[in-house]
């Protein structure tokens, strides 16, 4: 008979102990010295805190055990018939919220190499490696999750062409741009849009509340991945805190986190604010939720986010003035998501989802939850229903364009709100300049807001940034085509006004008939104002060229590494 | 008690043409007969210009830099979409693998401890481990850094994605082997990792390699960093170490855990190994940019692999002092003839 003992899992190691060890894995280079891609204008002081301290072998089979729960989720939603019972209206709107919230794990995941690369602290390094691998998990759980309604929803049409619409479609296309700020730019303040804004404030409400939304709507494959993902976002505040103290110790430091924040905290607002607060509110068919737009935002983002967190940093030494997130809830009061999704609706035809027409039921919640919103926008969501059906051979999209505020150059958006467009006459390169200058052109904002991040931020936004710029004098329906939202027969729409299915679908013919010439709002608005156009249907950016000289300098793009030896030359910039 | 969500119905069955045409993914040409979930979760996640972005990407660096810039690498493909990582990882089964490693590992050790095995190591061997295994961790730390880093510039997902995992695996290597000098010190007195640390620092043995991966921290091309890192440090040092000297050394002196350890090692270097010989045969065989690519990859290899062999070489008296004093020169022979094999099928040279 056996004498062995059997086998038992080794002891459990001190969490605190085995960092210890691995910590010592770091050590500082003497043979050469590191060279930043990206640096930094912050001074990053030596001494940092890991906050995650994770070890691979408790890491990998948790989120292993994690994966297995969601993948399990969706099998339960093909048993269950999920797709065919959930509201057909949320399932629409989850087509473009899937494709955004996804791009945003990739950028997410780009600004964590960004930060090893720019952040020498062994300590916040290894929180950002972790980071990485969990945003290459979210990337695979919600591409697995479009996989799945491509396959299963009712209405696979959108889903079939998810990536490819998401940057030309002018609601998703700004997302694209708002979440390239998570990897672009100074890598302090890319994490700070990232981490601390983005994961801090926003993912409660659009991977908490808003899963909770579609519950309501019969849809549990959402949740049952997006809780998921969240789940892994708290070691990611951890870690947008932990680079937070760390450049806090630094006094040096502290005029660029009180500038970076602002900025990081607007662009966010600008384009998750309205675009989270339409996907809620304006395609949730179950109306049961106590909880509006506005509720769900003070309550995570006013309460547990600014005033838990960004009030307190005053103690700290950082004070953060108020005026601009108090502009931020300003405007949401004023109506920034009804606003812009009446601009959603109205083009309705240039997106790769479907919109639904309103019950009784839809505007008894919006004038219980948002007193006057009948008397602001009730017409307008009427009209929408009357001209659903394409004998009706009529669009809202013609009005709308003929009134239609011009983009901002710096979110995308629409500048929906009047009192707050603002404008300036510059060159190419973003300099002011006179009207009559050569290559003036006018750039609108949607708020003085974006004009700061723009005017401080120079050669952050180039190029051909304006959306309807290069449909200026197109027949619509041509636009669609090009747009490639078109089912596989060729003639059916994707985006359609109605989920109704006793009324015929919209085609290329039907929009033709209507006989639309798109128009520029931005160059309509600059020619009733006597202002000078910007021209970028040209393509060309002017900071092209300096990128050249840059990046040739430093030893990218085909010169052999110069093998860094020290005191050789940097290839960007020596780290501080 | 209804089962059926408490939803109105809007819109009941739909109507217009077939719905069985729409349900995959069509934005890109699948590399088999039918896309993969590899495929699905992982291509045109990174938007690109050439693409499907339809405009330039929207925002700059300040030195004008893009998004993602072809200039980031001296290497040329006009659609790195088209690259597919033979392994087909994704972050589930990047999951699958690494957990059962870690687990393989962890019941590795406690059958060993259950049979009292760890009690009856050489005494020989057990202070060969004490003084050398943890250096080893140091390598694949160095590694982890710069692969960590290179993933930002990867010109597409199905590159990047790897490339993060390959970071992956460095980490965990390089934590299975701390963890695993904690799990000796329970039969063997203490193996403090300061003073494996300190060797790595000073001891000459070590100094070429890490002259070298502190060196791959100065590279601003993440392609070159993939080939100074797996095409020249890791088959010719990593494999070395890991294989020739542990895996190989632990089966020699009755050790059955090192092996284990080691041995999850190279099963995710394999991994690595397939995902470069399938970028490299991407990249020589483009038809227009094929020639380019090669004389860049040569040129790589020419600089690095002679480092990379004096790295190797150093490391001799490592081997000289393993207990049953194995044949350097044969390992060192071995994982060269690898390497010229590997290479050989893309008109590459490794005789720099």
């Amino acid at each position: 008979m056996s004498t062995t003992t059997p086998p038992t899992r080794t002891r459990r190691r001190s969490i605190t102990k085995t960092h210890d060890r691995i910590s010592q894995l770091s050590w500082e280079p003497t043979y050469h010295d590191p060279v930043t891609r990206y640096p930094t204008r912050y001074h990053m002081p030596r001494k940092a805190k890991d906050p995650m301290k994770q070890i691979m072998r408790e890491y990998l089979p948790m989120e292993l055990e994690k994966d297995e729960r969601v993948f399990g989720g969706h099998d339960a939603a093909v048993r269950s018939g999920m797709a065919e019972k959930a509201s057909q209206r949320w399932l629409e709107i989850l087509k473009p919220f899937v494709q955004v919230t996804n791009f945003a794990e990739v950028a997410a995941g780009r600004c964590m190499s960004l930060l090893i690369d720019a952040v020498p602290n062994p300590e916040l390094r290894n929180g950002y490696h972790v980071q990485f691998l969990d945003e290459v998990r979210h990337t695979g759980l919600q591409m697995s999750l479009g996989r799945w309604y491509t396959k299963n929803a009712p209405e696979p049409y959108g889903w079939n062409i998810g990536a490819q619409a998401l940057a030309r479609d002018p609601v998703t296309g700004p997302g694209v741009n708002m979440l390239s700020h998570f990897m672009v730019g100074d890598p302090i303040q890319c994490a700070f849009t990232l981490m601390v804004v983005a994961e801090t404030a926003f993912t409660n409400v659009a991977f908490v509340a808003l899963p909770d939304v579609g519950a309501r709507n019969g849809d549990f494959a959402l949740p049952t991945t997006y809780l998921s993902v969240q789940s892994d976002e708290a070691r990611h505040i951890s870690n947008g805190y932990a680079t937070l103290l760390t450049v806090l110790q630094d006094d040096r430091n502290h005029d660029l986190i009180v500038r970076d924040l602002q900025q990081a905290w607007w662009i966010n607002h600008a384009f998750l604010d309205p675009f989270t607060g339409a996907v809620m509110e304006y395609f949730s068919e179950d109306r049961s939720d106590p909880e509006c737009y506005r509720d769900k935002w003070d309550r995570w983002i006013r309460d547990d986010w600014y005033r838990a967190y960004i009030v307190k940093l005053g103690k700290l030494g950082v004070d953060i003035p108020p005026d601009m997130f108090e502009r931020a809830r300003k405007r949401i009061l004023g109506g920034i998501h009804h606003r812009q999704g009446m601009f959603g609706f109205a083009s309705w035809m240039l997106h790769f989802w479907r919109f639904p027409q309103y019950t009784e039921t839809d505007f008894e919640y919006f004038e219980r939850n948002y007193p006057g919103w009948h008397d602001e926008y009730g017409d307008f969501f009427e009209a929408h229903n009357q001209l659903a059906d394409p004998r009706e051979g009529a669009l809202m999209l013609s009005a709308f364009l003929a009134e239609a505020p011009p983009l901002c150059w710096t979110c995308q958006l629409p500048g929906v709100i009047d009192d707050d467009i603002t404008h300036r006459v510059c060159d190419a390169h973003g300099n002011n300049c006179s009207p009559s200058a050569e290559g003036a052109g006018t750039r609108f904002y949607c708020s003085k807001e974006c004009q700061w991040l723009d005017e401080s931020n120079p050669g952050r936004y180039q190029g051909d940034r304006q959306w309807f710029d290069r449909y200026d004098g197109w027949e619509l329906s041509e636009v669609v085509r090009d747009l490639g939202f078109i089912r596989p027969d060729g003639k059916t729409l994707i985006g359609q006004p109605h989920v109704n299915p006793d009324l015929p679908l919209w085609t290329l013919e039907d929009l033709r008939r209507c006989e639309v010439e798109v128009t520029s709002p931005n160059r309509v608005a600059a020619q009733a104002m006597g202002l000078p156009v910007l021209n970028t249907s040209a393509g060309g950016r002017s900071n092209a060229d300096l990128a050249n000289a840059t990046l040739a300098r430093n030893g990218f793009a085909g010169a052999p590494s110069p093998g860094g030896l020290r005191g050789e030359t940097a290839l960007l910039a020596p780290r501080p | 008690m209804s089962v059926t969500p408490p939803v109105h119905h809007e819109g009941g069955a739909p109507t217009g043409p077939s719905r069985d045409e729409a349900r995959t993914f069509e934005w890109f040409d699948p590399s088999g007969r039918r896309a993969s979930h590899y495929e699905d979760v992982t291509v045109d996640t990174q938007p690109s210009p050439e693409r499907h972005l339809g405009r330039e990407y929207s925002v700059f660096f300040e030195d004008g830099r893009s998004t993602w810039d072809s200039r980031s690498t001296a290497l040329r493909h006009d659609d790195w979409f088209a690259f597919r990582d033979p392994n087909e990882l994704w972050e589930r089964t990047f999951y699958q693998g690494g957990a059962s490693y870690e687990r393989q590992i962890e019941e590795t050790i406690a059958v060993a401890r259950g049979d009292g095995q760890p009690a009856r190591l050489r005494p020989e061997w057990v202070e060969y481990l004490r003084a050398n295994l943890q250096q080893e961790a140091f390598v694949e730390q160095g590694l982890w850094l710069v692969l960590a880093s290179a993933a930002r510039d990867a010109l597409s997902d199905t590159v990047a994605h790897f490339v993060v995992f390959d970071a992956g695996f460095k980490q965990r290597q390089a934590q299975a082997v701390v963890l695993y000098a904690m799990d000796l010190e329970e039969d063997h007195g203490e193996f403090p990792i300061e003073a494996a640390r300190q060797s790595w620092l000073d001891d000459e043995p070590w100094q070429p390699a890490r002259a070298y991966v502190e060196r791959l921290a100065t590279v601003a091309d993440w392609a070159e960093v993939l080939v100074a890192a797996n095409l020249c440090l890791e088959p010719v040092l990593g494999v070395l170490l890991r294989r020739e000297l542990y895996e190989r050394g632990g089966a020699t002196n009755e050790d059955t855990v090192t092996p284990v350890i080691f041995h999850a090692a190279q099963t995710e270097w394999q991994k690595v190994n397939r995902f470069m010989a399938a970028l490299v045969g991407f990249l020589v065989g483009h038809e227009t940019h094929g020639a380019h690519n090669r004389e860049v990859l040569q040129g790589w290899l020419d600089t690095w692999l002679p480092q990379a062999r004096a790295a190797a070489e150093a490391l001799e008296p490592l081997f000289a002092a393993r207990p049953d004093e194995p044949d350097f020169g044969a390992a060192r022979a071995l994982v060269e003839g690898e390497l010229a094999a590997s290479l050989e099928p893309f008109g590459l040279r490794v005789d720099a």
